[in-house]
C-alpha cells in the first residue's frame, strides 16, 4: 500500500476447457456496457487487467495462467469483500476456471484464495497514491466547468460574477 | 488482446532473474525509494507501475502443477501513449538503476546498444486479454491538472465564501487567471 493506492498481484492456473470460453469473454468484454458499468461501480479501481498466460520465455508449461492485477484505493479487505458481494456473476466468469476456485460468497473463503495465489510487489508506484478514483472522476468533471467559469469571469461584472459563482458552485458542489 | 483503454496503455513484461541473483534483486527493488522520490516517478507518462518476484506458479487443486525454470521478475505499467516510445523513454530515465534490475535477468543486452534494451522488453512481453482503465482518456499530466483545480477550488470556495461580490470576483480572477 502506498498513500491510499493498493496493489494486487496475483496468479492461477486455469482448467483446460476454460481458456477458450475466457478467451471469447475477454475478446468480447470491451464490447459489453454492462461489464464495463460493473467495473465503474467498483468506483475504487483505477486500473486492472486480466492476462491469460500461456507461455513465457525459455519456459515450458502444460497448463495455462492467469495472471491478474489490480491499482485501488482502500484496503485489500475492503476490495475484496467489494469483489465479492458488487459482482459476485463477473467473478466466477473471469475466475470460475481456475484450479482451487471457491466461488465469490462467503467472503472469507475468497479472501484465502485471492491471498494463497498473491505475490507481494516489490516495488510499487503511483503518481498520485493520495488520490481515490472518484476523487480523480470529481476532478475530472471540475476541470472544464472551472475553465470556463474563468475565462467568461474576465469579462464580468461583480454581479454577474457573483451569480455565475452560485449557478457553478451548484453545478460541482457533488464533486468537491 | 487489449493492451489499451481509451489513450492508457498497459505493459506486461516477465523476464527470467539469472539463478542466485533473486535475493539480491529483492532486496534492491524493496529498498527503492517510494513515492515521489521512486525513479519511476521520473516519468511522465507512467500512473501505476510495479516490479513483482513471481518465485512460483500455483499447486493447490492443481493436476500435474507448472514449476517455473527460472523465477521471473514480473514489471507492469499503466502509461500514456504508444509502448515503444514509452519504452525509449523509460529506459533512458532509469539508465541508473537498470543495471541492478534487469541487469539481473538472463540476455540482458546491457545499455551500449540503443533500443537494444527495449527490443528485448518488448519480447518478453505479454498481451493483457483484458485492460480497464477508469479515466483511460486522460494523461498522468491532465489528471494532475485536474486534481490540482479541484483542490484549489475547494480553497477558493471555502475562503470566498464571506467576501463581498467586488473581492470575490477580484480575488477569483488573481487565483485562476
Amino acid at each position: 500500500m502506498l498513500g491510499r493506492a493498493t496493489a494486487l498481484t496475483s496468479l492461477n492456473t486455469l482448467r483446460p476447457w476454460g481458456v477458450p470460453v475466457l478467451r471469447g469473454l475477454y475478446f468480447l468484454g470491451p464490447y459489453l456496457p454492462f461489464l464495463l458499468k460493473k467495473l465503474r461501480q467498483l468506483s475504487f479501481i483505477h486500473f486492472a487487467r486480466w492476462v491469460i498466460v500461456d507461455s513465457l520465455k525459455g519456459e515450458d508449461f502444460h497448463h495455462t495462467h492467469q495472471f491478474f492485477e489490480s491499482n485501488f484505493n482502500g484496503t485489500w479487505s475492503q476490495y475484496i469483500d467489494a469483489f465479492s458481494y458488487v459482482v459476485p456473476r463477473e467473478l466466477n466468469a473471469v475466475f470460475g476456471f481456475a484450479f482451487g476456485w471457491p466461488g465469490p460468497v462467503p467472503a472469507a473463503p475468497f479472501k484465502g484464495f485471492i491471498a494463497r495465489h498473491e505475490y507481494p510487489a516489490a516495488h510499487y508506484y503511483s503518481a498520485y497514491p493520495e488520490a481515490t478514483t472518484t476523487m480523480i472522476l470529481s476532478a475530472l468533471e471540475v476541470r472544464p466547468r472551472l475553465d470556463d467559469l474563468r475565462v467568461r469571469a474576465r469579462s464580468m461584472d461583480a454581479a454577474e460574477f457573483d451569480a455565475a459563482w452560485q449557478r457553478f458552485l451548484t453545478d460541482v458542489q457533488h464533486h468537491l | 488482446m487489449s493492451d489499451r483503454s481509451g489513450q492508457a496503455g498497459a505493459l506486461n513484461v516477465f523476464t527470467p532473474i539469472r539463478p542466485g541473483e533473486e535475493e539480491a534483486l529483492r532486496r534492491y527493488l524493496s529498498g527503492l525509494p517510494r513515492g515521489a522520490a521512486s525513479p519511476l516517478a521520473r516519468s511522465n507518462r507512467t500512473h501505476v507501475a510495479r516490479w513483482v518476484i513471481i518465485d512460483r506458479l500455483p499447486t493447490e487443486c492443481v493436476p500435474d502443477p507448472d514449476r517455473l525454470r527460472r523465477i521471473q521478475l514480473l514489471f507492469t505499467s499503466s502509461f500514456d501513449g504508444d509502448v515503444r516510445s514509452y519504452l525509449d523513454e523509460l529506459v533512458r530515465l532509469l539508465t541508473p538503476e537498470i543495471p541492478d534490475i534487469w541487469g539481473r535477468c538472463e540476455g540482458f543486452p546491457g545499455l551500449s546498444v540503443v533500443g537494444a534494451l527495449v527490443d528485448w522488453l518488448l519480447d518478453h512481453r505479454v498481451p493483457s486479454s483484458f485492460f480497464f482503465a477508469a479515466y483511460g482518456k486522460t494523461t498522468l499530466h491532465d489528471v494532475r491538472n485536474a486534481l490540482a483545480a479541484r483542490d484549489q477550488t475547494i480553497a477558493f470556495a471555502l475562503r470566498a465564501q464571506d467576501m463581498e461580490p467586488q473581492a470575490r470576483l477580484d480575488a477569483f480572477r488573481r487565483a485562476f487567471p
